[in-house]
């Protein structure tokens, strides 16, 4: 362990001392497996259990791991050392939102990769070899923006307005939510209903958020006579979703139409030359769509087209969720209450009627924004993003140089490894 | 979960797999809820051949059934006979460990209740379906599946009588497969599921084809020797083993264990679970059996033994079957051979396997490594998969495997695991795919 890195467990025991009484409640703790990675000590520890919460945190306070998980199963002998033999009881059902599988603009701005060998920088994600050197070993840095941490709460929004509440019908008092203490959330369902179901049932709930699967034929979105036969918007299930979505985009107008179909987050755009022929006929189209009527042929728009145009509406309505997260039924999650070793936020619960206004960068800070501790320290790292800690943005900070900082800035860049303790 | 109460015992003796009925057998036998905790399994056996003489024969009748893979078999309606001979069938079965003959007992059980369900009365005083929707309901719900009977529930100008919960829906319907049973495919809304009368006989016909399959290690071997002892249960493991030697080929992958490990290396995973399936005598569905038709015809294996890989198959008919792969061989009809489904296809078909715990392979999750550091996606299971399994196999296992990788039969033999009933004949078959390199076509 460095400095940097005994100083960091210092602090987050320091935290989880002073969180010893009001530590967030664990879920069928007792019948969970714990996990960490520790500081000093390397590879993860898992396999191990606890009768209570005092013995956890006892844990938690001992050790201050960098990293600390729980099982989303719950077990009859969670310490087992073989999975076969801990006594599978069930799985709650997690959904994994996190910006890291989302393509966002922003990850071309603050995320990139530095060759271990020879140094040289790449904006971006892990290419396989350096094209300098050839080595094959880089250090990646990963940075939070607010557009990152904005996309995951619009997928939030997706996952639960758009398909738990309505689709699944899920009491809102069912649904457990929160930040994962780094770019995303996670969504815990603990129903008894949710934890008996196989993998296979869980990848069918995925598939039908991700809009994965969708058949034209069961749907009879056909051409019929050079008509295109398309659906209603009062439909149950999927066919009503893109005909309301297509809807809301042609009710925008032009300019988002435009943005809609040419810059589509996944998968080519529909060209423009096509595209003015659904942009001249879109008074045409609304009317069709609201009168219920099916027929929405236009002239020089062919089959294919439409299914383009439906999968960027599909792209726009699903969750985009980490799919293997919720087919995995041993999957291991970040701990509620616990500190993200990547970022030195905290993991924690998040009502969703407050999902709206709550900021990570302000409600999952480690300690109080008024502590009046400092931290001085040097960037290390050639590049050091902005990061808006509260309510301001360190910008400006420089490769070499030393800083004194309030101390959640410096948790941030420690455990980012862009910077390295000075003194205290 | 005890239903007795809440069905008519007639179901009971129609169904015999409806959960609770051997409750009311013991009823029938004169036994108390006591006395049924109590007595020995050895004994029960004894009292059931004892108090019902035509069960031997019956049981006998059903086997040759399964052996000839019928699946009409002539229950005798509302006969308790009946439903003693389930739990014998069963308990048999486990004793057996066959599982081709298991499947083809669940296959009769869940082909009886469709063709029940979906049958009508015409009588005097009534005529119409024999079960109603309330009726059917009833029995969703003794399966644990729930859902209620809404009966002028109309979307879309189609009556759905039936709302069923998402959840009981995933349970049997993740088991077939189709685009159609997709739940995205799905009038869905407020966690229900709005089905028609004919999807829920066709749900709770595969939810009775699961619940029926035998469960092969209930039987302890001490109990099992005892069992085997009584007179009509040797009669009849004497006669069904006759079967089974007499249709060796059928029923060559009984030994085959379901913890076993395949070692197919070039087979992708979609065509592994297929193989597997069929070796173990379940039914497949259309697109499986296309799709395993076209992998082996596309890997230049023979008619005879792309033919061969069906001989398992509950339904099959060997004329129909030949027709079939001669067909898609190109030797019949238009003479045109079909090319094997890409992995899209397979993946809107439901058949793609990349992740099976079993059978999965990162190849097809991850995608094939190119020299330039950038990673394809496995698009096809024989031109990209072949190819690029193998790499990585040479990569592996150098020392194995003669170092000509543009000799294909040199890996054509090290895909056929002699462990895999149904490749057998095939890996007598030195011939193998031809792929393209990828990157060479790049």
């Amino acid at each position: 362990m460095n400095l940097t890195q005994l100083y960091l467990q210092k602090l987050f025991q320091a935290y989880y001392k002073s969180h010893f009484n009001d530590y967030p409640a664990i879920s069928n703790l007792n019948q969970r497996e714990f996990a960490f990675i520790r500081w000093d000590y390397p590879g993860m520890q898992r396999h191990i259990g606890y009768p209570d919460k005092s013995f956890l945190l006892n844990y938690l306070i001992k050790y201050a791991p960098r990293h600390s998980y729980r099982s989303a199963s719950i077990y009859s002998i969670p310490s087992a050392d073989k999975m076969e033999n801990k006594g599978y009881l069930g799985c709650d059902f997690v959904v994994d939102i996190d910006s890291d599988h989302i393509p966002t603009s922003c990850q071309h701005t603050h995320n990139y990769v530095m060759c271990k060998n020879c140094g040289k920088l790449l904006i971006g994600d892990k290419p396989e070899e350096c094209p300098d050197c050839h080595n094959k070993k880089f250090k990646k840095v990963v940075w939070i923006c607010d557009e990152c941490l904005n996309i995951s709460k619009e997928q939030v929004h997706h996952l639960i307005d758009g398909f738990l509440l309505k689709d699944f019908n899920i009491p809102l008092s069912a649904i457990k939510l929160n930040f994962s203490g780094h770019r995303g959330y996670h969504v815990r369902i603990e129903s008894e209903v949710f934890r008996a179901l196989d993998q296979e049932e869980r990848r069918e709930i995925a598939d039908y958020v991700t809009g994965q699967g969708f058949s034209y034929n069961v749907w009879n979105f056909k051409t019929i006579q050079a008509n295109m036969v398309g659906f209603t918007i009062d439909q149950p299930g999927w066919p009503g979703k893109i005909a309301y979505e297509f809807y809301q985009v042609l009710a925008k107008g032009k300019n988002a139409i435009q943005e809609v179909f040419t810059k589509p987050r996944y998968g080519t755009p529909i060209r423009s030359n096509v595209l003015h022929h659904i942009i001249d006929q879109r008074l045409e189209l609304m009317h069709r769509i609201e009168s219920k009527n099916r027929i929405w042929g236009i002239p020089h728009v062919g089959l294919a087209t439409w299914h383009r145009i439906f999968e960027i509406l599909r792209d726009r309505i699903k969750a985009d969720i980490d799919v293997v997260v919720s087919i995995d039924l041993h999957r291991l999650i970040r701990l509620e209450g616990s500190i993200h070793g990547k970022a030195g936020l905290r993991v924690v619960d998040v009502p969703y009627d407050k999902l709206d206004e709550f900021d990570p960068l302000v409600d999952a800070l480690t300690f109080p924004q008024n502590s009046p501790n400092r931290l001085t320290l040097k960037i290390t790292a050639p590049i050091c993003p902005p990061i808006r800690i509260g309510n301001k943005i360190y910008d400006n900070l420089i490769h070499g140089q030393e800083y004194t900082l309030p101390l959640n800035v410096g948790i941030f860049l420690l455990c980012k490894d862009v910077a390295e303790l000075i003194k205290n | 979960m005890s239903s007795k109460p809440s069905l008519p015992s007639q179901y009971f003796l129609q169904f015999p797999w409806l959960n609770g009925s051997s409750a009311i057998l013991m009823e029938k036998l004169g036994f108390s809820d006591e006395d049924a905790e109590k007595i020995s399994l050895v004994v029960m056996i004894q009292q059931l051949f004892s108090e019902f003489p035509e069960l031997e024969s019956r049981i006998i009748k059903f086997f040759n059934y399964c052996a000839e893979s019928k699946e009409n078999y002539p229950f005798s309606s509302g006969d308790v006979t009946n439903l003693a001979m389930y739990p014998v069938i069963q308990m048999l079965l486990s004793l057996l460990g066959n599982r081709i003959l298991g499947n083809a007992m669940a296959n009769i059980y869940a082909k009886h209740c469709q063709n029940e369900l979906k049958s009508t009365i015409s009588t005097r005083t009534r005529s119409g379906i024999k079960y109603n929707n309330i009726q059917l309901q009833s029995i969703c719900r003794n399966l644990g599946l729930l859902c209620e009977v809404t009966p002028k529930n109309q979307i879309d100008n189609v009556i759905y009588p039936f709302q069923m919960d998402f959840h009981s829906y995933l349970k049997v319907a993740t088991k077939l497969t189709g685009d159609r049973w997709k739940l995205i495919n799905r009038i869905f809304q407020n966690g229900k599921v709005h089905l028609i009368r004919d999807d829920v006989i066709l749900l709770l016909r595969e939810m009775v084809r699961n619940k029926t399959k035998p469960d092969y290690n209930i039987i302890d071997a001490d109990i099992k020797e005892e069992i085997e002892k009584i007179p009509p249960i040797k009669r009849i493991l004497n006669v069904v083993e006759k079967f089974v030697e007499e249709n060796t080929k059928k029923f060559s992958s009984s030994g085959f264990l379901s913890d076993e490990k395949i070692e197919y290396d070039l087979f992708p995973p979609c065509m592994k679970m297929i193989l597997y399936r069929a070796s173990q005598g379940e039914n497949l569905s259309h697109n499986e059996r296309l799709a395993i038709a076209f992998y082996f015809l596309n890997t230049n294996h023979t008619i005879e033994e792309t033919v061969d890989i069906f001989r398992t198959i509950p339904d099959f008919d060997e004329s129909i079957a030949r027709y079939q792969v001669e067909f898609a061989a190109g030797s019949g009809g238009k003479g045109k051979k079909y090319k094997m489904y890409n992995c899209a296809k397979l993946k809107s078909f439901r058949l793609c396997k990349a992740d099976n715990p079993q059978f999965g392979d990162k190849l097809c999750v991850q995608g094939a490594k190119w020299k330039d550091g950038t990673i394809h996606p496995i698009k096809n299971p024989i031109n990209d998969y072949i190819f690029w399994k193998k790499v990585e196999l040479n990569r592996i296992h150098r020392t194995q495997i003669p170092s000509n990788t543009s000799n294909t039969s040199s890996s054509s033999t090290s895909h056929s695991s002699q462990s895999f009933p149904c490749s057998q004949t095939s890996s007598s078959s030195s011939s193998s795919s031809k792929p393209t390199n990828p990157s060479k076509e790049k």
